[in-house]
Order: C-alpha cells, then sequence, then structure tokens
C-alpha cells in the first residue's frame, strides 16, 4: 500500500489527482450513506419498540 | 503511524480527534475549517504545505457530508448556490494569479496572514456587536440580525440589465425568486458578485471562503441563518474540490491522513448539522463570532512570531489557542444539543 501510494503519485500525476479527488467524495458520499442507513434503521427500530401489541380478537 | 506521501508520523488518534472537531464546527457553522485544519496538522508536524493540501482535501470531504445533510434538513439552496459559482470560479483563479505575483515579491506570507486578521477580527467583532445591540433593543424582532433593513435594501436592488435575451429562451429576466431562502425577487447579479468576492478571498487564503460567505449571506442578503450554514457548504464543495485538485497535481495531499480524519469529521458532523435544529439561530451566531476572534488572535500571535526569533514560540501557542478555541466550541455544540433535546423530552406528553 505504502509502495503504490508513493510510486504510482509519482508517475501518473494527472490520474493521481483525479484519483484523490475521487476517493475523497467518494468516501465522503460512502459516509454520508452509512450515517443515514444508521439514522433510518434506529428510527425504525424505535418505533419498532414502542408499537403497542393489538388485543386478541 | 506512518503516511508516506506526507513523510511523517503522526499519532491517529490526533488526526480522530482533529477530524470530529472540524466535522462538529463545519456542519454547526456552515465553514470549511480550513485555518483549524491547517493550524492542527502544523502542530502535529505534518510539512506545511502537505498540512494546506490534506486539509483541503478533508475540507471537501466534510463539507459533501454536510451538504447532503443540510439538503436534508432543508437548509441548501440550491438555486442561490448555483448562481453564487458564476463568480466564484472566475473570483478564485484571479485571486491565483495575484498570490502567485505576490509569491514572486515574497510577501505573500505576511501579505496573507494580514488579510486574515483583519478579515476574523472586523466579521467576529461584527457579529458579537450584532448580538449585543438585537438583545438589548426592545424593538428587535426575535432571531432578527441588526441589518435587516440593510439586508430588504439590498434584495430591493435593480441592477441593469433587467433582462437579456437567450436563444430558445426568449427575453429572460435578471431577477430570480428564492423561496428556500426567502427572498421573493433578486437581481443575480447579486449573488454573482457576492460569489465573485468570496471566491477571491478564498483563492487569495488558500480557504474555503465559508467564514466570510456565512456572515454575507445572513447580514448582507438577509438569508436566514440555518441556510445559510447549508448554501455555503455547498460552495465550500465546489472550492475545496478544485483546491484538492490543485494540490493533489503538486503531490501535496496524504490521501490516507485525509480518509482518516474524514471518517471522524463524518462523526462530528452528525452532531453539528443536527445541533443547527435545536439550537436558535442568535446562539449559532454569536458562537460563530467569537470562534473566528478565536481565530483573529490565533493568526495575529502567529504573524507576530515571525518578527523575531525569541517570540517564536508564539507559533505554538497560535495552534493552542486555535484548538483550544475550537474544542471549547465542540463541547459547548453537544451541550447545547443534549440540553435541547432534554427539554423537548420534558415538553412532550407522556404516555398512558
Amino acid at each position: 500500500m505504502n509502495e503504490f501510494l508513493t510510486s504510482y503519485s509519482s508517475g501518473h500525476t494527472l490520474l493521481w489527482a483525479l484519483l484523490i479527488t475521487g476517493v475523497v467524495a467518494a468516501s465522503a458520499i460512502g459516509l454520508s450513506l452509512f450515517w443515514t442507513g444508521v439514522f433510518r434503521s434506529a428510527a425504525a427500530l424505535r418505533r419498532h419498540q414502542s408499537k403497542t401489541p393489538e388485543d386478541g380478537g | 503511524m506512518w503516511f508516506p506521501n506526507a513523510e511523517v508520523t503522526v499519532n491517529p488518534a490526533l488526526l480522530l480527534l482533529l477530524g470530529v472537531m472540524v466535522g462538529t464546527l463545519s456542519g454547526f457553522f456552515g465553514v470549511g475549517g480550513g485555518f483549524l485544519i491547517t493550524g492542527g496538522l502544523l502542530i502535529f508536524g505534518v510539512p506545511p504545505v502537505f498540512a494546506v493540501g490534506t486539509g483541503l482535501a478533508l475540507i471537501m470531504g466534510s463539507s459533501i457530508i454536510n451538504t447532503l445533510k443540510h439538503r436534508h434538513l432543508g437548509n441548501v439552496d440550491l438555486r442561490l448556490g448555483l448562481i453564487m459559482l458564476i463568480g466564484t470560479i472566475p473570483g478564485v483563479f484571479l485571486a491565483e494569479r495575484l498570490n502567485s505575483s505576490l509569491e514572486a515579491a515574497g510577501i505573500i506570507g505576511p501579505v496573507i496572514r494580514y488579510v486574515y486578521i483583519v478579515l476574523l477580527a472586523a466579521l467576529g467583532g461584527f457579529i458579537i456587536y450584532d448580538h449585543f445591540k438585537q438583545r438589548r433593543n426592545p424593538a428587535a424582532t426575535a432571531g432578527e440580525v441588526s441589518t435587516a433593513s440593510l439586508a430588504r435594501r439590498v434584495q430591493g436592488l435593480r441592477i441593469p440589465p433587467h433582462a437579456f435575451w437567450l436563444p430558445g429562451f426568449g427575453r429572460v429576466p435578471t431577477y430570480v425568486a428564492l423561496p428556500v431562502s426567502g427572498i421573493d425577487q433578486l437581481s443575480v447579479f447579486i449573488p454573482i458578485i457576492v460569489g465573485f468576492s468570496v471566491g477571491f478571498f478564498a483563492g487569495l487564503l488558500g480557504a474555503g471562503g465559508g467564514f466570510l460567505l456565512m456572515p454575507v449571506l445572513i447580514f448582507g442578503l438577509g438569508v436566514p441563518t440555518t441556510v445559510a450554514i447549508g448554501t455555503d457548504l455547498f460552495q465550500i464543495v465546489v472550492t475545496g474540490s478544485w483546491g484538492t485538485f490543485i494540490y493533489a497535481l503538486s503531490h501535496n495531499v496524504d490521501p490516507l491522513m485525509a480518509v482518516i480524519m474524514l471518517g471522524a469529521a463524518s462523526v462530528g458532523s452528525q452532531l453539528g448539522t443536527a445541533a443547527t435544529a435545536f439550537v436558535e439561530p442568535a446562539r449559532i451566531r454569536i458562537l460563530y463570532g467569537v470562534t473566528i476572534m478565536g481565530g483573529s488572535v490565533s493568526v495575529a500571535l502567529d504573524q507576530v512570531s515571525t518578527f523575531s526569533d525569541s517570540v517564536e514560540f508564539l507559533s505554538t501557542l497560535a495552534s493552542v489557542v486555535l484548538l483550544t478555541v475550537a474544542g471549547a466550541m465542540c463541547l459547548i455544540i453537544a451541550a447545547m444539543m443534549i440540553r435541547a433535546k432534554r427539554e423537548s423530552r420534558e415538553l412532550a406528553p407522556a404516555d398512558d
């Protein structure tokens, strides 16, 4: 990994810059989706726990 | 932990702490946090040019996360943001040309510091003054800024040309409605000029420009505080992305460091953005004013440290001041959020 990071950056300047920008953007969007999923799951769990059981017929 | 691109060893716990602080402040105030990130990374021993480049990558990533979160809260005026970009991009280009001239003249460091000191002090001072003025004014509407009448006059400005002809569209007026910002009509030239000015200062100072744009939107255009925060973050995504790309072209970004801090920043972002829904806009503004005043003091200390070798320690003190103010702000934001949630739970009707 260390070798890739140092050798690729020196050999492919433009691609490296695009790769960095792309990786940061993708990481940010991925993290945003992750947290959205976490909060939606937490909200769904809270709703499920607060539902009162229906009385039997 | 060894970072091969920056060729430096940094404790990852420090990077995580800095990331959380940046994410929190970015989400709460709508700033990129460039001055905080650069100062913090310099203290951690990261070479200066990598501190700026890696900082821009974190600004870019953190702003994307916060913009998406604020959009979900209805705080991003995309129309206003896109119009401002028309001016921001040429502003940044012009600033970069000026920077090259200043660098060639050997005066870029002092110029940037003095501009930062004056801007931050003026903005911070005005925001704090506005807060106390409105508190003492019995006639003031709750949450309204002291420049509300100025903002209404700016919104009412009629700047020619009032329309132009576009092929395929016919006569197109140069006024837009901005419903998200609560503005009925605004000349497009105003946000373009605002975008150009902010882009110019952002390019000159190597920052995202958020610290300047946020107060201009609130006090100059009358945009509600939370919408100013969200829209401001959208702008920073663009300026931060451009800055990241430019620095990456010069091999001055450490991606591993940036991603580690970004992961931590995403945690802070959740707190910072959520807190804007619970904290009064007037409180957000006063905290922002105090934070950027702290930034001004920090940069001033840094500038004084260059006067002689005997006061070089002031440079480290500057970073300590900055990180202390930022850390205190994060704790205050967390405390306000906890208090507001407790109060809302107490007010909620009890289940039978």
